[in-house]
């Protein structure tokens, strides 16, 4: 038996052997170096551990502001700029800004009344000068918005 | 050598690289993963603020003056903790309290301790306090781990309709 050379350059069938694997070798190592700096990028950017906690700090005070017995009113002065909370059926799901997919949504479970269901006004991706703000009364707790210039006016 | 059966040697070569490849994947994958901090633990906090919610909110077990309309925080109502009680045990997780459809957080026991009247029993979530209550026991083996147990003793007054009394409630969460 004659063992041909292996080689770009010797012999046709050799060469669409190798290149194909050549190639298939080199879109391998493409795709996993992308989906690796992905990866590194995600954990550079730390939003996951970012999300985890304003999941659960949300849903933990949800919680302690429906145990207390008479009304309230809460800002929530945290740094949540550029998150998107959705808070409805005992689910707080945080998202960071322009992420859509749910795969990347961080949720966590609070303590719904079911006689009085949380009533979110508008948390849409919060912008710089926006916090989260609470209020509870008789009808239940109502979730909004407040602007730097409204906040800042109480004492 | 025909075509295909270099081909197929060629690609049995190639399963070893693509072996090494994904265990490196994995290897590096791991090793961020350890290094990085993105569980939070808060299910200490999470049973404080469900057994104060018990004690201190309006909609639970405190008993509300039917004139007034005044609620007293950490003054359990008596009739309404005997009706939990004795009616179904899941009416806290179907009429009052949701933390969504399976509820994979929390389950509690309340026990009501009074002198001279029988202990009353109430749950939350009994479905899943059964189920992990063995787990929560440090004997058995494999049990401790995916839960944590807490067991709290609080010293509170009942009122029965007429007067109040004083009255010990024992709280066993598992989370």
């Amino acid at each position: 038996m004659t063992v041909r050379k292996r080689g770009l350059f010797l012999g046709k069938k050799a060469f669409s052997h190798d290149l194909f694997f050549d190639i298939f070798e080199l879109f391998l190592v493409v795709v996993i170096v992308l989906a690796l700096a992905n990866f590194i990028a995600d954990v550079a950017d730390q939003t996951l551990f970012e999300k985890n906690y304003l999941a659960r700090d949300v849903s933990i005070l949800i919680d302690a502001i429906y145990a207390a017995p008479g009304d309230v009113a809460y800002l929530y002065d945290e740094k949540t700029t550029a998150y998107q909370f959705n808070i409805a059926k005992s689910k707080v799901t945080v998202n960071k800004d322009k992420e859509q997919a749910t795969p990347n949504a961080i949720y966590y479970l609070f303590g719904e009344e079911i006689k009085k269901p949380i009533n979110v006004l508008n948390t849409n991706a919060l912008q710089e000068n926006q916090k989260l703000y609470f209020l509870k009364d008789q009808s239940g707790i109502k979730v909004s918005t407040l602007e730097a210039s409204q906040y800042k006016k109480s004492p | 050598m025909k075509r295909n059966a270099q081909i197929s040697s060629e690609f049995v070569l190639f399963i070893p690289k693509i072996i090494f490849l994904v265990a490196v994947i994995f290897a590096f994958v791991l090793l961020v993963k350890t290094l990085l901090v993105s569980h939070v633990d808060v299910r200490d906090i999470e049973s404080s603020v469900l057994l104060n919610r018990m004690l201190f909110s309006p909609a639970l077990l405190i008993y509300q003056d039917p004139i007034s309309g005044r609620y007293y925080p950490g003054v359990i109502d008596l009739g309404k903790f005997t009706s939990y009680a004795k009616t179904n045990p899941n009416v806290l997780d179907s009429e009052l309290l949701s933390y969504g459809a399976e509820n994979p957080i929390i389950a509690v026991q309340m026990i009501l301790k009074q002198s001279n009247n029988p202990d009353v029993v109430v749950y939350y979530n009994k479905e899943k306090f059964d189920k992990w209550e063995p787990r929560a026991l440090s004997t058995i083996k494999g049990g401790t781990g995916s839960v944590k147990s807490f067991k709290e003793r609080k010293y509170v007054a009942v009122y029965d309709g007429a007067s109040f009394s004083p009255a010990l409630l024992d709280f066993y969460i598992i989370t």
